[in-house]
């Protein structure tokens, strides 16, 4: 996915004098062709991301139009408090990028995980916030940039993700897409994750379970009438994210539903709320947090029996 | 003024140090390899000669302690303590294993030996000036030590730490600077311009000295240049290279990424003569 944003950028950078791309260090020979094509809009600013959101607000304010690039946590969490009041606050067109989103990061280890992010974004007025599940809606987020009001948040994987929607289908990244059809189970997800989230369905089909798949990309703002058409309604609901507390999606898709009057039973699948204590790959981890295929399919199991 | 048969003695840990580190980057393929050899002479002087510990006891009352800001060095970290008898050699091996206690970036509360977890950067030098004050609130005579990236200045969070430890008089703080001149993606004084980090340190009240970051008499001199507990902080700037030890990987950015093949292996391993 990382590669995908650097192809897609390139396109945007080339055809749009107004980009900027601007990196917290990060991203070493990744933007090397942005830089020959015009070194004056690519900024190493070094490692000083409260620095790089203030001043991307204040690069926009004069019509550029920024890509702030960094690991996830640097640059949501570290300049948090920049990208609420110096770029949304003034609704400065930015786009924040993070890379390596949820566990991506492995093995690094919790500095590097940023699970936080996206619950965060959503919080701050005017951000719209994009969970890309594969490199083509990478792609499509940032060709979206453009169109849309505002500053724009865009969480993504690191590398090696594949592409879920089947050949010939194309990725929906504004409203929720049917990945799987089902008749059971709902198992609402976003982000790379959603691949598990698939996996889980033909665990639970084995089962004599039928899962849908919902795969949701756009999460602010999130398109709650199509969201509520989307479920089948009546059976249980399970959100998934690679993400803290169920905060991405789970609580606003619970909200949803409630304000609806459907009042399914719920489980959000979540990275738990706590740090891992031992040092794990992406996969690893994923398996730690209940994230993996067979968890997810395990936990949807527990929902329709209710057990 | 060392002793020659200490120096000679501390060269040769970090030799093991060194070989330590290019096994466990060949073995994980991990990245980070020239980092870590960049400053492995600076933690074999701090383990090894000037910090007061027990690795035996290693939470010891008075013990110095080491903050370990520049996180993604963790390899040379780990094979000190190693060395040092904080934990088994062989659990080296374990180092990016899946269940390990030994991640890319230095954990909370995983491996005796080290104090905090690191690998954001610029949070380190803040959280040393908060343990020499809580030191001093002690009476302590321990010091609390900090090793610093030259691109980790580059966060802002950094200034503010060592203005407050100007400012706080925090003497019993010593803040050493992997000098290598280069980061990430480029060099410091291309990414951040040619900063003058003596005159910045001594602009917020700090005492500073420059060392060679690869020479364990200078850098010995210097750390051991204790003013009183409370008064001027320490800052030592000490020049190393990026990758030292091995020749093709000194001063190469690549080196930060590219784990080494069991072929570089071999051939770094003839050089260090390990």
């Amino acid at each position: 996915m990382r590669n995908a944003f650097f192809r897609a950028l390139k396109k945007l950078f080339v055809e749009d004098g107004d980009v900027y791309f601007i990196t917290g260090d990060l991203g070493f020979k990744l933007y090397d062709e942005l830089q020959a094509h015009d070194p004056e809009r690519v900024i190493n600013a070094g490692i000083r991301e409260a620095a790089i959101a203030g001043m991307s607000a204040g690069l926009a304010s004069e019509g550029a139009l920024p890509f702030i690039y960094s690991i996830t946590p640097f640059i949501t969490l570290r300049c948090l408090e920049q990208i609420k009041l110096d770029i949304c606050y003034h609704n400065f067109k930015v786009a924040v990028i993070g890379v390596g989103g949820g566990l991506a990061y492995g093995e690094n280890g919790p500095t590097h995980h940023g699970v936080e992010d996206l619950a965060l974004m959503r919080l701050l007025p005017r951000m719209s916030v994009f969970c890309p599940a594969g490199p083509v809606e990478v792609e499509k987020c940032v060709a979206a940039v453009k169109s849309l009001d505002g500053p724009v948040y865009i969480r993504l994987g690191r590398n090696g993700e594949s592409e879920l929607t089947a050949p010939g289908v194309e990725p929906d990244i504004f409203g929720p897409q049917i990945m799987v059809d089902g008749t059971d189970v709902n198992i609402i997800a976003t982000g790379p994750v959603a691949g598990a989230a698939m996996s889980a369905a033909a665990i639970l089909k084995e089962e004599g379970i039928s899962a849908r798949v919902v795969k949701v990309t756009r999460l602010k703002p999130l398109d709650e009438a199509a969201l509520l058409n989307a479920v089948v309604p009546g059976r249980p609901v399970a959100a998934v994210e690679e993400h803290a507390g169920g905060a991405a999606l789970a609580l606003p898709v619970a909200d949803a539903l409630l304000r609806a009057g459907s009042v399914p039973r719920f489980a959000k699948i979540c990275i738990p709320d706590e740090f891992p204590r031992k040092c794990g790959s992406h996969s690893a981890l994923m398996a730690w947090a209940g994230l993996d295929a067979e968890s997810i399919a395990s936990e949807c199991g527990r929902l329709v029996r209710g057990s | 003024m060392l002793p020659e048969r200490e120096a000679d003695n501390l060269r040769e840990t970090a030799r093991l140090v060194r070989a330590d580190v290019l096994r466990m980057a060949q073995r994980s393929k991990s990245a980070h390899t020239a980092p870590a050899l960049s400053c492995a002479d600076i933690l074999v002087a701090l383990y090894f000669h000037a910090m007061n510990a027990d690795p035996q006891n290693p939470r010891m009352e008075g013990r110095d302690r080491l903050v370990f800001s520049k996180g993604h060095g963790a390899m040379a970290l780990y094979a000190c303590l190693a060395r040092r008898g904080y934990f088994p050699v062989e659990l080296l091996e374990s180092y990016l294993c899946d269940g390990s206690g030994l991640w890319e970036h230095p954990s909370a509360g995983g491996l005796p030996g080290v104090e905090f977890a690191t690998g954001s950067l610029g949070h380190g030098l803040s959280i040393a000036a908060g343990v020499a004050l809580g030191l001093q609130r002690k009476k302590s005579a321990a010091r609390v030590f900090a090793i610093v990236g030259d691109g980790e200045c580059d966060e802002g969070s950094v200034y503010e730490a060592a203005a407050f430890a100007g400012a706080r008089r925090l003497g019993n703080l010593a803040m050493v600077i992997d000098n290598n001149g280069l980061q990430a993606c480029g060099l410091c004084d291309d990414i951040s311009g040619c900063v003058d980090r003596v005159k910045f340190f001594e602009s917020l009240n700090w005492r500073v000295l420059e060392a060679d970051g690869h020479s364990f008499e200078s850098l010995a001199d210097a750390l051991s240049q204790r003013g009183p507990a409370v008064g001027a902080p320490l800052a030592i700037i000490a020049r190393t290279v990026k990758g030292k030890g091995v020749s093709f990987m000194e001063h190469n950015l690549e080196w930060h990424y590219r784990p080494p093949s069991a072929d570089d292996l071999e051939k770094a391993l003839k050089e260090l003569g390990a």
